[in-house]
């Protein structure tokens, strides 16, 4: 059974992308791991794919898993999401920032 | 309680600048300044002016500047709650004459205000890109610009080191990443000998910029996790929280890809600048030295040149 990339693409978090990427005229096969800033997307496009993940998957991101890491790929933004929605948000590690 | 008063605050550890230096306005975070105030913002000038690298091309910008310009920079993508924009009376003579006359009998008459094609400029830096870009390839050894504005942010506070209204002054650097890297670490450690000679305790510490809402941290964080910002911190209400006087800036190429700012060899240009926040440093030097600029120590004095 060959289900894995139809999963992948019907997923939330990648339509999010595909939706995002199309906007930016950006073509190309996207994968979990693709390198999302790589692929086109400025540092704005990053908050407002956080910002429609959040809308897609009914979840609320806590401040201490707005870190670049977690938005690196669609792989990094689904564990994030299903950690979150597994209500161990407190297993994210915190990165404290300067706030001035 | 007076005017001045509400706007010292209890316990404000520089209510005495206020007042006797700084009148003011009716809004908080504008005030108008006293002669005194502005010999040391002359002062400050001067003493940047000596810090200027001679090949450095001078610009003075005036306070507003091109709407359409801001707005492709990015601007209201990072920071849309601090910007402010111009807005005017347009339309024919009947409808402007309609305003006032709306202001006459009591009305609003700032609901027929419409924005005009200038903003409010909230750095100095930011028309210094197109004018670059306008010339063509960046040569060899890059560029280098002294600017300065009045600069306005939507942020009223009561507390000094953050004006509505106040003065920026910028070194920008634009050339390759390495140029631009150089240029900005170079000013991390000349800022502390210039805060030594005047005699503003300090220190320098990763920054980032205040962007935006909820998904502004993601933004934050990145800023901090490539090391692009830093400010020179001087503590003024406290030393938890002190008050950034200077800051240290790579935009990497996001002025050279929104401006086509390119090298000789096609590569995009990378920027950075270095921020010297006029009015923060005074208030800085008056909270450390005292109203009096008689009795401000030899040292800081020989400094300025006062």
């Amino acid at each position: 059974m060959f289900n894995g990339p139809m999963a992948f693409e019907t997923g939330p978090v990648a339509k999010v992308v595909n939706r995002m990427l199309a906007r930016r005229g950006v073509a190309i096969a996207l994968t979990p791991d693709s390198d999302l800033k790589n692929s086109g997307l400025t540092s704005l496009d990053m908050v407002n794919l956080m910002l429609a993940v959040e809308v897609a998957c009914n979840v609320t991101i806590p401040q201490s898993a707005m870190t670049p890491e977690h938005f690196t790929s669609v792989a990094t933004i689904e564990a994030l999401i299903a950690t979150l929605q597994s209500g161990a948000a407190h297993e994210i590690p915190r990165v404290d920032t300067h706030t001035m | 309680m007076n005017v001045v008063d509400f706007f010292k605050g209890a316990g404000d550890p520089v209510s005495e600048i206020v007042g006797e230096l700084l009148h003011p306005m009716g809004v908080e975070g504008l005030y108008a300044r006293s002669g005194a105030y502005e010999v040391v913002i002359d002062a400050l000038h001067g003493l940047i002016n000596r810090l200027r690298d001679p090949k450095a091309e001078v610009f003075r910008f005036p306070p507003v500047m091109s709407r359409k310009q801001l707005e492709k920079s990015g601007y209201l993508g990072s920071f849309p709650n601090l910007l402010g924009c111009v807005c005017a009376l347009h339309g024919t003579e009947s409808d402007v004459r309609a305003a006032v006359e709306c202001f006459d009998d009591g009305g609003d008459w700032t609901k027929a205000l419409s924005a005009a094609d200038l903003v409010l400029s909230p750095a100095a830096c930011y028309p210094v890109y197109p004018i670059a870009a306008q010339r063509g390839p960046v040569p060899d050894e890059g560029l280098l610009f002294d600017v300065a504005s009045d600069c306005f942010r939507h942020e009223p506070s009561k507390n000094l080191d953050r004006l509505q209204s106040f003065r920026m002054r910028e070194f920008v650097c634009i050339g390759s990443p390495e140029q631009t890297q150089s240029f900005r670490d170079q000013w991390m450690d000349r800022a502390l000998i210039v805060a030594e000679g005047l005699g503003l305790e300090c220190k320098i510490a990763p920054a980032n910029d205040p962007f935006f809402g909820r998904g502004g941290q993601l933004m934050a964080t990145s800023q901090l996790q490539q090391s692009l910002k830093f400010e020179l911190l001087v503590p003024i209400y406290s030393a938890a929280r002190p008050t950034a006087c200077m800051s240290f800036n790579c935009h990497r190429d996001h002025f050279g890809d929104v401006w086509e700012l390119a090298m000789a060899d096609s590569s995009t240009a990378h920027t950075g600048c270095v921020a010297f926040g006029m009015d923060r440093i005074a208030v800085a030097l008056f909270h450390a030295h005292g109203i009096e600029l008689e009795r401000w120590p030899g040292k800081v004095r020989d400094t300025l040149n006062l």
